[in-house]
Formats: C-alpha cells, structure tokens, sequence
C-alpha cells in the first residue's frame, strides 16, 4: 500500500507542459522534411522521370497521411511518451512493446546520427570552397566526423537545456527551412507562369513507366516518415488529446505540398542543357538538387547548401528528442534500468536517457552509417506496420475504454490500406545493403535477449495493464484433455451464490472445469502494485463460494487486479481459453448507453466464448422453462441450456416463437428438433407455442408470467446491434421480474 | 500538353486534394471531440497553473 507523501519529502521531476500546436507541428515536419529528401530528388528523378517524381511524392503523402491517421487516433488515446512502445504495449503485450521502443529508439538514433554526417559534410564542402580549411591537415572522412561529433553535442545540449528550448530550436530551423523550401517552390511556379514552354520539361511525362513511380516511392517513402516524434511529446505537449492528432495531420499535408512544389520547381526551372531536363537532372545523383538551385536561382548553389544544413540539423534536432522519448519511455516502466527513465529536477528533461541517446549517435558516426541508415529504414517501416496493425487491435478491444481525441473516419479502412500499400512500397525498400538487412535484425535480436533476461521480470504495470497476482489453478483434480472450462467471475455475495447452483450444473452437464475469478477494479488514481486491501472483500465472497463447490470435481481460483473489469474477464477467458462465461446480474438500471452495463455489455460483444448471463435463476431443475426463440446460434445455445437445466421427469421447455404478421414464417419445429438431436435431449421435454402478434415484448412478457424461468438468446452482437438497435432480447430482459438467462453462443469457443 | 502529361497533373492535383480534404476532415473531428471532452486535458503551458507549482515545489 502507498503510503502518503510527508510535507518535507521532495516532489518527483515530471516532464514539463510547454509544447503547442505549433512547436508540435514544426517538430514533425522538421524531422520529415530532413535532408535526405532533399538531397534524394536528383536520384529521384532519374528513377521515375519529371512527372514520375511528382506522382511519387504525392502518393506517398497520401500513403503516409494513413498511417498518420493511426498514430493520430492512438495518440490522441494514449498521450504518453513512448509512442508505439505504449500503442504496442497496450494493443498486443509486452513483449511486442518492448520490441517496438527497443526499435525506435535504435531507428531515431541512427536517423539522428545519418543527418549529422550530411549536415556535416556539407558544412565541410563549403567551408573548404571558400578556403576556410585550408590550414587543417586532417583527412576529409575526419573533418566530416569531428564536425558531426560537435553538431551532434550541440543538439543534446539544446534538448537538455529544457522541451521550451528544444521546441523553440526545432521551431526556428524548420520554419527557416520550410520558408526556404516554400520561397524555391513558389520562386519555380513564378518563372514557369513567366516562361509556359518550360512545360516541355515534363516531356515525356513517365519516361520511366509506373514501375519508375513504384521504385521512386519506395526509396522515398521514408522520407516521410517523424510524424512519430510528435506522438512522443505526449506527456509534454499543452492539450495533447488535441494537439498531438492536428499536428500529425498538418505535418503530413505541409511537407507533402513542399515536396511536391519543390520537385514541381526544379524540373521547371532547368534551361538549355542540351539534354531533356530530368536526364541532365538525374545525371547529378545526389547533387542534382544543388545544380538545379544554381540554374533556378541567382546563388541557388550557396542556397541549396543552406537549405540541405538547415533540414539536416532540424532532423536531427527532432529525431534526438525522438529518440530520448523512447528510451526515457522504457526506462520509465523499468523495461530498462530505472536510471534512464529519471527526469532533471533542474530541467525537466530526461537527462539519463538523453545521455545514452547521444552515445548511440556518436558511436555510430563511425560506422559505415549509410547502410546502417538503411538499416533503420527498414525498422521503421516495421513500426509504421505495428502502427497500424495495433490502431486496429485497440479500436476492438478497448475502444469503450479509451479516451480518443480524435477517432478517424471510416474505420478500419485507412490502417488495412497503409498495411497493403506498405507492404507494396517494402519490395522496392528492401533493395538497400546486406549491411542493412544484418543491422536490423540483429538490434531486434539484441531487443528481444534484453527483454527476454531483462524486462520481462522488471517492467512495472501500465494503468492499461492487467495483473495477476494470485492464480491457483488447480484445487483438487487436473482438467481432462479437452476439458471445457466456465469462468465466473467473483461478485457481490448475494449474486454469486445466486449464479453458483447454475455454474454446477454447467459443469457438471459439459464435464468441466470452473474458474472462480476475482477482480480487483482498482482506480486511475491507485497503482495496480498498491491495491491489496481493496481485495479483502472479494476474498471472503470467493471463500464462501469455494465452501458451495466443495464437491466440485475441478476448481480453479485466480485474483486479478485491473482498470476496467470487462477486460480483466475476456483476459482471463482467453488466456484459460475457457468453454463460457457466467456472470451474475443484479438487473439494476444500467447506464446511458449500456443495456447490461458497463462490464456486461463488453463482455457479451467480444467474448470469443460462450456468455452466460443470469439474474436470479435458483437452484435446477426447473418445472417450466420459457425459451423465446428466433433463428440463430443464440437461440440454439438457449435452447440447449434449458434442455440442461429442466426436471428430466416433470419439466417443460416451452419455446416461443412470435411471428410478426407479414414476415416470413421461422420454421421453429426444425430448429427444436435440431437442437435436441445435437445435444441428445428428450423430445419430450420440449414443446414449442408459435403465436402471431405485432407486439412480441408485450407477448413474451405474458407469458413469461407463467415460467419458472426464462432464457432467452441475446441480440446482434457488435455493431450490427448499434448499427440497427435492435435490442428486443435485451428489452425483455430489464423488463421482466422473473429469474432470467441470457445468452451469447460464442465466436469460437463453445461450452456444450 | 499531351493527354498522359495532362492526366498525370491531374492525378498529382487530386492527390493533394484528397490529403488536404482528409486533413481537414480530422481536424474538424478532433474540435468536434475537443468541444465535448475539453474539461479532461491538461492544459498547462510557460506560466501556467501547473508548472508555477512545480516551481514552488522545487
């Protein structure tokens, strides 16, 4: 248990609120827009051809702006530091989340260091046209580095002076290379209105074909990616539910139109050459935005090595906080040694973390960095996959949970096209170095032995998280081979011991096993570590209903502590991959927008099992049992229950059907007969009433007056019961007094 | 200009449109959300609330 802070004890450093809108924008596009993009257009259009380029560029944005839309959505949910690590973590375990920070701090560290090398080198090539170097006698490759060694120091001492800083920085050098890139851009749009032949420039527009696009787009899509570095200010951006998704987006849309202008720009602005303007372009390589400034441009070449020193060093400037995020990320949840999730008291920035981001950067400056660059190329194509995959996997399984700031249209469309058409663009990414295709998984292998030694014994509980803290599978006998299992879960005294006759007989009739089940709902405000006494209370219930089951063949018990109660059961359903659920319901007003309530209702839509729901139901066998019937699985299970749980010499299971006039008639004696020759009951324990009414609530609920019970199959599960609902079922079950069952047969799993 | 030139504008054109409607989009779903959830998001920037008790603390 927590114990209360003392008015001397000293605070802990937290991170400090001090990025908007703006700086969070500006972060991204200075991280997308780095160099490589730039220095990559000459290649760029050598590949794809003049129009090609522009195509290219335009499809990835959109591509991109997919992708985008996840990491908007999740970190609009989940604004935490960590970005993917926490969507992974969340989404899929923490294995998987492990894995994706481990990546992301590598991948934005060597993006980091790659841009330092450029930065450098072309900081170095101008200093020595104007003979500025002349007096230093060192090789070129040692210039480059050195230089690199001190861009790179001055860029952590800039993130470690504080995020207002950093921001600030980030915000300065990419609004000067944004206007920059703008001023070509529009500079090139000006002289082709002036001179319209330019057009002929274009001409042929696909020399290459669309395979020329295809490869153009793969070698550039990376160029669009650091939206993430904005999902990292999580815990350091103002208003971050809001600002986190609109900047994601604006960023998308900002550097997409600068490329494209900028691209646009440069084919136009070629002049007599002798040779079509993107042959004599493509010619140049690398240099091929260089030369093309000069012919746009008066002193276009001292312009574009400004413009490649300004994306360069914003890049790194972003990609360093990126990376320290990461890694701070980590070391936060103990996945890493605790000192790299510490935060200076003095600056509010996470200086450990920091630290060790620069001594990646700086020991990979001396590593053959294009390929290891590539390297990194690929892992992020890997976190933009994961991205996508877990936007997907949070919206099913905790979408009532989550708190979204913005929740995209027409899902899953966008992550389920970024996943297809990524993996499209990946063929034409995977042409880079053996070096690249050594370096990636090797860090991955590296990840998953620290976590595998490491972290998984270590790592602290995240609020999402689900905990087991106590699980005695077995009290008395093993489950048999294919044995079915019933999880019930522990509530209030009154409701378990009026759902614990049922559970017997469940398992007894399926020769199963029960799960008896506590869960400790513990408040945001209460780590999970500190919520013991809040399970006293459920301890005594679980007791008293173990004393019930006593001569219970098979029993198993589990504690659990969680957040949300609903997921903390479908856990446990999954993980024991049990036959059914049975829980208790009190029937007491549920809230707006639930019909069940809040712990029932997602339990009922997403569990793969069978769901058992039952409101006072007594002790079996019962005389008179009323079914409601209509086709599907749930009326079937239904069915099957009450065969169960009727007297076998005295009883009746009557089904009723309500044939609403004018619709087609539901062959109910075929779906009686089925059912009791696929569980083997006597047919004589069945009867079954078909009445015509345009009232079926009303009719049903007559004739519930006379049963001992009813069961009665739940409606559309999932959407289709928003979409549509319909919820006569659910209806019937509030409104009737009598003891009641609801069911739900299951999407794989079944108890009977 | 020639027919592929001028379909290929066309498609670069529609792209933009289609990121810059999309963009939008977004961002009048998240003021639409915002509008609805504003009282839950921390708010604190240079000078705020927060961090002025921050700096008390320290």
């Amino acid at each position: 248990m927590a114990t209360p802070a003392s008015p001397t004890q000293k605070p802990a450093a937290t991170l400090s609120r001090e990025l908007n809108l703006f700086h969070l924008t500006m972060m991204g596009v200075g991280m997308m827009i780095g160099a490589g993009a730039v220095i990559g257009m000459g290649l760029s259009i050598r590949l794809a051809g003049p129009g090609g380029t522009l195509l290219a560029f335009a499809f990835d944005g959109l591509v991109a702006l997919f992708t985008a839309m996840s990491y908007a959505e999740m970190s609009s949910a989940v604004p935490r530091a960590g970005s993917i690590y926490n969507f992974a973590r969340i989404a899929f375990g923490r294995g998987t989340g492990f894995t994706a920070g481990w990546i992301s701090w590598f991948a934005s560290s060597v993006a980091g260091t790659f841009y330092a090398v450029i930065c450098a080198e072309y900081s170095i090539d101008f200093l020595t046209q104007l003979g500025l170097l002349d007096w230093l006698h060192l090789s070129s490759f040692w210039q480059v580095r050195l230089l690199a060694v001190a861009i790179s120091l001055l860029f952590v001492w800039i993130n470690y002076r504080g995020v207002a800083s950093t921001g600030s920085t980030a915000s300065l050098l990419t609004l000067g290379q944004t206007i920059t890139l703008g001023f070509i851009g529009l500079f090139g749009l000006v002289v082709f209105i002036l001179h319209p032949e330019r057009l002929a420039n274009f001409q042929p527009f696909l020399p290459r074909g669309w395979s020329g696009v295809l490869v153009c787009m793969g070698v550039e899509y990376i160029a669009f990616e650091g939206y993430e570095v904005i999902a990292e200010a999580g815990d350091e951006a103002i208003e971050p539910r809001r600002n986190l998704p609109k900047a994601i987006l604006y960023s998308v849309l900002i550097v997409t139109v600068t490329y494209v202008l900028v691209a646009f720009s440069l084919i136009a602005g070629v002049k007599n050459v002798g040779l079509p303007a993107w042959e004599w372009l493509g010619s140049f390589g690398e240099k091929g935005f260089g030369k093309a400034m000069e012919k746009l441009l008066p002193l276009g070449s001292l312009l574009a090595v400004f413009t490649v020193i300004f994306a360069a060093t914003s890049a790194l400037n972003s990609t360093v906080y990126s990376a320290t995020r990461a890694c701070y990320a980590l070391g936060r949840d103990r996945m890493l040694p605790g000192f790299l999730g510490r935060i200076s008291s003095r600056r509010s920035t996470p200086h450990l973390a920091l630290l060790a981001t620069a001594v990646i950067i700086i020991v990979c400056l001396f590593l053959p960095i294009t390929d290891i660059a590539s390297g990194a190329s690929i892992m992020f194509l890997f976190l933009f996959l994961m991205a996508n995959l877990a936007v997907i996997r949070l919206r099913w399984s905790m979408e009532d949970e989550l708190q979204y700031g913005f929740r995209m249209p027409l899902f899953p469309l966008f992550p389920v096209a970024a996943i297809i058409l990524q993996a499209v663009l990946a063929v034409f990414i995977i042409n880079v170095s053996w070096v690249a295709w050594v370096v990636a998984p090797a860090w991955i292998a590296m990840g998953l032995a620290v976590f595998l030694l490491y972290s998984r014994s270590r790592a602290l509980p995240i609020r999402e998280e689900i905990l087991a803290v106590e699980e005695i599978p077995l009290l008395r006998e093993a489950p048999s081979a294919g044995r079915r299992q019933i999880v019930m879960p522990i509530q209030d005294l009154e409701n378990t011991l009026n759902t614990i006759h049922l559970a017997r007989r469940l398992a007894q009739a399926s020769q199963g096993s029960i799960e008896l089940l506590h869960l400790v709902s513990v408040p945001d405000q209460l780590p999970l570590s500190d919520a013991g006494e809040l399970s006293l209370p459920g301890q005594e219930v679980m007791v008293e209903a173990m004393l019930y089951l006593s001569s219970q063949p098979s029993l198993g018990t589990s504690i659990m502590y969680c957040r949300n109660p609903s997921r903390g059961i479908l856990w446990e359903a999954r993980q024991q991959r049990a036959g059914a659920i049975l829980l208790g319901w009190r029937s007491a007003a549920a809230r707006r927008g639930y019909v069940f309530g809040s712990t029932l209702d997602p339990v009922i839509r997403r569990a793969p099992c069978d769901v058992i729901i039952a409101r006072r139901p007594g002790k079996p066998p019962f005389r008179n049992i009323l079914v409601p019937i209509s086709s599907g699985p749930n009326t079937r299970l239904a069915l099957q229950l009450a065969g169960l749980l009727v007297d076998p010499r005295e009883g009746t299971v009557h089904a009723l059907h309500v044939h609403h006039p004018g619709r087609r008639i539901m062959d109910a004696d075929a779906l009686v007969a089925g059912v009791m020759l696929k569980a083997e009951l006597p047919s004589e324990r069945y009867g079954i009433r078909i009445l015509v009414s345009n009232h079926p609530k009303r009719v049903i609920l007559e004739e519930a007056q006379n049963a001992d019970l009813v069961i009665i199959g739940a409606s559309l599960p999932g959407w289709g019961r928003r979409i549509l609902r319909i919820s006569l079922p659910e209806e019937i079950a509030r409104e009737c007094d009598k003891p009641m069952i609801v069911v739900r047969a299951g999407r794989s799993r079944h108890l009977l | 200009m020639d027919v592929e030139m001028a379909a290929g504008f066309a498609v670069v054109i529609v792209c933009l449109l289609a990121i810059l409607i999309l963009v939008f989009a977004g961002r009048g779903i998240i003021e639409k959300t915002y509008r609805k959830t504003s009282h839950t998001q921390p708010k604190a920037g240079r000078g705020s609330e927060e961090n002025r008790n921050r700096g008390d603390a320290r």
